[in-house]
């Protein structure tokens, strides 16, 4: 081995680059960059201003961000659904107003006059609410009408009464609470506003009405679609938006007792930033509790920050419109470029170095050699199944195999001729087999492992195993389970192919050629289930060992047949059988003479096996080129060998010409005949073993008499 | 500086896949809309590798491995002709009914009658690599040679190399002298002559025809999507352009992977190449594509492919009008060769292994 590959191996072994991949798939990654802007934010201002993190400065900012959270969280809720609130500013104000005026002047108790300082708020917003959601009016000019409207109602209230509520003083040691209160040293409407983003998370994250708003946000068009009440929970959004406001003003109302005619100008546009820095879309359906909370810091730090400096009183909106375009800017990009990026770099080939591959020359010495035994082979389902992945009997010798739609057909013995729906599951169903009592167990790509009664009920066995400490991607649902088979106390041992791919892309993983796969265990006595062995190249096939204490699985991207004990004196460990396959194993089953049979689902191509070789050259096509036009694994030929427990290659049956079998996913030996089933074939096929016990079935291999 | 700046742009080229190092592909769409004409085509007669289509006085001749068939054009019998001691490369018909041939080994044949004799004493010229031959007048002969570092056979070998040493010369058998009139081509495959009486040459590896004017080249047909061989003229003054193998986005990735490339030309057998080729499919070891996956038994037609059968109809501007296709599902693949005669147009499928028969006025709408 050259340097080079020597270097190439070690580099895809030690550093982990799927990981990049697995990352920006993530949901939250979206949060990242106004983390590292509040990180910078507090960084660069705890710096330059002396004093920045002591008490006093900590304790009168965050009383300001209890207030300004409010307004933002108003603002974030309607944006996410794919509006804006303009007049977030005013409707403060006339929150302050209202509470003022039912405080100081009208003498209200608090527990009467905030609900109705809410209430009051909340009327604008159901305007706003209206003619948005059910007139369907643009919300920019709208809310922004109100935004003057409402101020010029304020303002005119204000000249009437401004006097009076500066006179005046409330008695209440609650609205002085409310105020200036710090329980355990936090201001209360700090604590108030914690409360509220808590609050906020939930509803956007886990109740309905938060998800149809998010929803609406994403496309009105399909959220009408699916039924969601579109107008109806848009108006909400702005009546819970106008009620937040509300609350808001009465708190600066509380805190200042101050009725002067410039509250809450400018206000929305710093809540807009607030909510644009935090990573929540303008165009709607991208948003989160904890992003406000993130752009909200970050806008009053900088606010605030500035005008301690000693900037002139322009200085903060002019940095704060810089802001709001640069973040507008910046969030256009990503959501263009993230699903892109995660395109490109997602797909992240590893090194392996296949053995050279055995001769398969017709007429050679090789085990593998070509020939045509398999040309003619009886046809069952031509042109009615499609895509039978595996094939399997019961114990009456009905045949039964899985499609592509998802049913699981049964064919009557004995002749097999006519298909009929045994069951539906919905998934396309990929490994089959019996255990003691009948019921057929199945592995569903997509769903998990399935149980089928006689009857033909569909129960769950499992979908889910105990997610691998320290991975990224949550590996603890079943993507891709495969094959399956059954120990003899009824434990069953499952493989799922790749952990990083669906039944839609599983192609990808051959250009990966990592150990994506596992081997699970599911115990049907306890109802646990538990990953055996990971790390593997795209576990495939497993079989039952005739000796009850192991079983022989493949790995098809790695051309290799391994056995793994899981009872017995050598229990836990792991022997490889056969390393050097000529093409990519699948399913094997055993076999009448005690020995087994795997099909192989393609052939090994030189070209593949040296860019195998070439982890690097596999990413550049994986970005450069069409999915269609990338190299794979020849899985257009396939054949079916038998090999015995010590690796040694009995027999090899190839379809030359390809008509019929093109591909062979899987192989079922039952009474003298060997069935062949194949993922993307339309038949079956059946052939006469001339040297077979004409009596030997599956189910009495693994079963004895039982039925 | 500006050296420095373009060193930049291909290396971020390469990183992003841009200008140099996109693998884009021009869509075969216009005149280049596939059909399945070739595919449903009659086959005349069946030939292992038929080559060179040619008509030579009233015979139809056509080239086989180091064998020379005559076909008869309408009933599809072939009768031997003659047989070289190489496979033929090219054949031209002089205007006084001498025949000249090019062996893949670089001799150059006269044939009278049934005598043959090679052809030396040609000053600076070399046979090496002869692709395509075109008569000059009565006595003096256009040659391309495809390459200065491999043979005619090595042609696959020529292009994963990015070979770019072919040349056009001019043979003058009276006075037994040449001269060359272009050099640093890639594969020149197919020459003709243009009704203005310049050269036209299709660039193989450059995937374009260009018109050879004194020292000028201009380039008259370019951003094909296959790689173009042999031309024939028609009788409206056009011509039949004969794409031997298609591009694909999978070998012009290839071909801009230096350390993978190399890797396969010493390390693998060439028939199993990521390369284009004559025909494909016979064998598992060849390389498989995505797209090329066998569904329900079933190869797509549009399935990305190592080979096809593709032959343009260009007008008298050098423009295609229409095109005659077999596609991925096909097996009418590696055309080589067209001949119009005697109001029928026929045409050597390489990899198809027959000669099709098409009435004179096929179009390309079926």
């Amino acid at each position: 081995m050259s340097v080079q590959e020597t270097l190439t191996r070690w580099r895809n072994k030690y550093i982990p680059d799927h990981v990049v991949g697995e990352i920006l798939s993530k949901n939250w990654i979206d949060n990242t960059v106004p983390f590292l802007a509040l990180l910078a934010t507090i960084l660069v201002f705890g710096q330059v201003i002396p004093d920045f993190f002591s008490l006093s400065s900590m304790s009168d900012t965050t009383r300001q961000l209890g207030e300004f959270l409010f307004i933002v969280m108003a603002m974030m809720i309607v944006m996410v659904g794919g509006g804006i609130d303009l007049s977030v500013g005013s409707n403060y104000a006339l929150g302050n107003f209202v509470a003022l005026y039912l405080m100081n002047l009208a003498g209200l108790p608090v527990g009467v006059a905030v609900p109705l300082v809410i209430l009051a708020c909340a009327a604008v917003g159901l305007l706003n609410g209206i003619l948005i959601g059910y007139l369907r009016l643009r919300a920019f000019i709208t809310t922004l009408v109100t935004l003057i409207l409402v101020r010029a109602l304020v303002d005119m209230l204000l000249l009437r009464y401004a006097v009076d509520i500066s006179m005046a003083m409330p008695e209440s040691a609650l609205w002085e609470y409310i105020g200036i209160g710090s329980p355990l040293g936090i201001p209360f409407s700090f604590l108030l506003a914690l409360v509220l983003v808590g609050v906020v998370h939930l509803f956007l994250s886990r109740t309905r009405p938060g998800w149809h708003i998010m929803a609406i946000g994403g496309s009105r068009k399909s959220a009408y679609n699916v039924g969601i009440p579109v107008r109806r929970m848009v108006c909400i959004s702005y009546v819970i938006s106008g009620a937040l406001c509300g609350v808001a003003g009465a708190l600066f109302a509380a805190r200042l007792n101050s009725a002067g005619s410039d509250t809450g100008i400018g206000l929305e546009i710093m809540a807009l930033t607030a909510a644009v820095v935090g990573g929540n879309s303008l165009g709607g359906g991208r948003g989160s509790a904890a992003k406000g909370l993130m752009g909200a810091v970050i806008v009053l730090l900088i606010t605030n920050g500035l005008v301690r400096l000693g900037f002139q009183s322009g200085a903060a909106p002019l940095a704060l419109g810089i802001i709001l375009l640069a973040a507008i800017a910046i969030d256009v990009r990503w959501l263009k470029n993230r699903y892109k990026l995660l395109a490109k770099v997602y797909v992240s080939p590893a090194y392996l170095a296949l053995p050279p591959c055995p001769d398969t020359d017709p007429g050679s010495a090789s085990p593998y050699a070509q020939n045509d035994k398999l040309r003619n082979v009886e046809l069952i389902g031509l042109g009615e199944v499609e895509g039978p992945e595996d094939v399997i009997f019961d114990a009456d010798g009905h045949l039964y195999t899985g499609t592509r739609f998802g049913d699981i057909v049964r064919f009557r013995a004995p002749h097999y001729d006519q298909p009929e729906l045994f069951a539906h599951t919905g998934g396309h169903p990929l490994g089959l087999a019996f255990d003691r009592d009948g019921n057929l167990l199945v592995c569903v790509a997509g769903m998990g492992l399935y149980r089928i009664t006689p009857a033909g009920d569909i129960q769950k066995m499992t979908d889910e195993t105990n997610r691998t400490p320290w991975s990224i991607i949550d590996d603890s649902r079943l993507k891709l389970a495969d094959d399956l088979d059954v120990a003899p106390d009824g434990r069953v041992f499952f493989s799922e192919a790749t952990i990083r791919y669906g039944m839609s892309n599983w192609a990808y993983d051959a250009l990966e050629s990592r150990g994506n796969g596992r081997i699970i265990c599911y115990d049907p006595a306890t109802g646990r289930t538990r990953t055996v062995l990971r790390n593997l190249i795209f576990p495939n096939g497993i079989c039952m060992a005739h000796d009850g204490q192991s079983f022989f699985f493949a790995e098809t991207w790695a051309c290799r047949i391994s056995r793994y004990w899981f009872d017995g004196p050598r229990a836990g460990t792991v022997e490889t059988v056969i390393d050097d396959l000529p093409g990519y194993p699948d399913n094997i089953n055993r076999a009448s003479d005690g020995s087994y049979w795997l099909a192989l689902v393609g052939m090994r191509t030189p070209s593949m096996d040296l860019a195998l070789k070439m982890p690097g050259f596999r990413r550049r096509m994986a970005r450069r080129i069409s999915p269609q036009e990338l190299i794979f694994p020849n899985i257009n030929t396939g054949c079916v060998i038998k090999f015995d427990e010590h690796g040694t290659v009995r027999d090899t049956l190839w379809d030359l010409g390809g008509e019929n079998h093109p591909m062979i996913t899987s192989m079922r030996e039952h009474k003298g005949y060997l069935y062949l089933g194949g993922l993307l074939n339309n038949r079956i096929g059946k052939y006469r073993l001339d040297d077979a016990d004409p009596e030997w079935t599956g189910m009495t291999s693994y079963w004895g008499g039982v039925k | 500086m500006t050296a420095m700046t373009a060193m930049l742009r291909r290396a971020t080229d390469r990183l992003l896949g841009r200008g140099e190092a996109a693998v884009t592909l021009p869509p075969m769409d216009g005149a280049l809309l596939p059909n399945t004409v070739l595919e449903q085509a009659p086959a005349l007669a069946q030939l292992a590798k038929p080559d060179n289509l040619l008509q030579h006085g009233n015979r139809v001749l056509c080239s086989s491995g180091n064998r020379v068939l005559q076909l008869d054009p309408v009933q599809g019998t072939l009768t031997p002709w003659m047989q070289f001691e190489a496979a033929v490369a090219a054949m031209v018909a002089l205007p006084d009914q001498r025949l000249v041939v090019a062996l893949v080994d670089g001799q150059l044949l006269c044939v009278e009658g049934t005598t043959s004799r090679a052809l030396t004493g040609l000053g600076q010229y070399r046979g090496f690599c002869p692709t395509a031959l075109l008569a000059d007048g009565d006595n003096a002969l256009i040659v391309l040679e495809g390459s200065a570092q491999h043979r005619c056979t090595e042609w696959k070998r020529d292009l994963m190399a990015r070979g770019a040493s072919g040349s056009v010369w001019r043979l003058d058998l009276a006075r037994g002298d040449s001269s060359r009139l272009a050099s640093r081509l890639a594969w020149p495959a197919g020459i003709a002559r243009g009704d203005d009486g310049a050269l036209v040459v299709a660039e193989s590896w450059r995937h374009r025809l260009i018109k050879l004017a004194g020292q000028r080249t201009d380039v008259l047909l370019s951003d094909l999507p296959g790689y173009p061989g042999r031309m024939t003229p028609t009788a409206d003054g056009g011509a039949w352009l004969a794409l031997f193998a298609p591009r694909s986005q999978l070998v012009e990735f290839v071909l801009r992977e230096k350390a993978y490339r190399l890797r396969m030309m010493s390390e693998i057998d060439e028939r199993f190449w990521v390369a284009p080729a004559l025909e494909s499919g016979r064998d598992f070891r060849e390389p498989l594509q995505g797209g090329a996956i066998k569904s329900m038994g079933i190869l797509k037609p549009w399935a990305p492919t190592r080979s096809c059968g593709l032959l343009v109809r260009l007008d008298e501007q050098w423009q295609p009008r229409f095109s005659l296709h077999s596609r991925a599902d096909g097996h009418r693949h590696g055309v080589t060769s067209a001949l119009e005669h005697d109001g029928r147009l026929l045409i050597a499928s390489q990899g198809g292994h027959c000669i099709l028969g098409l009435p004179g006025d096929v179009s390309g709408d079926a």
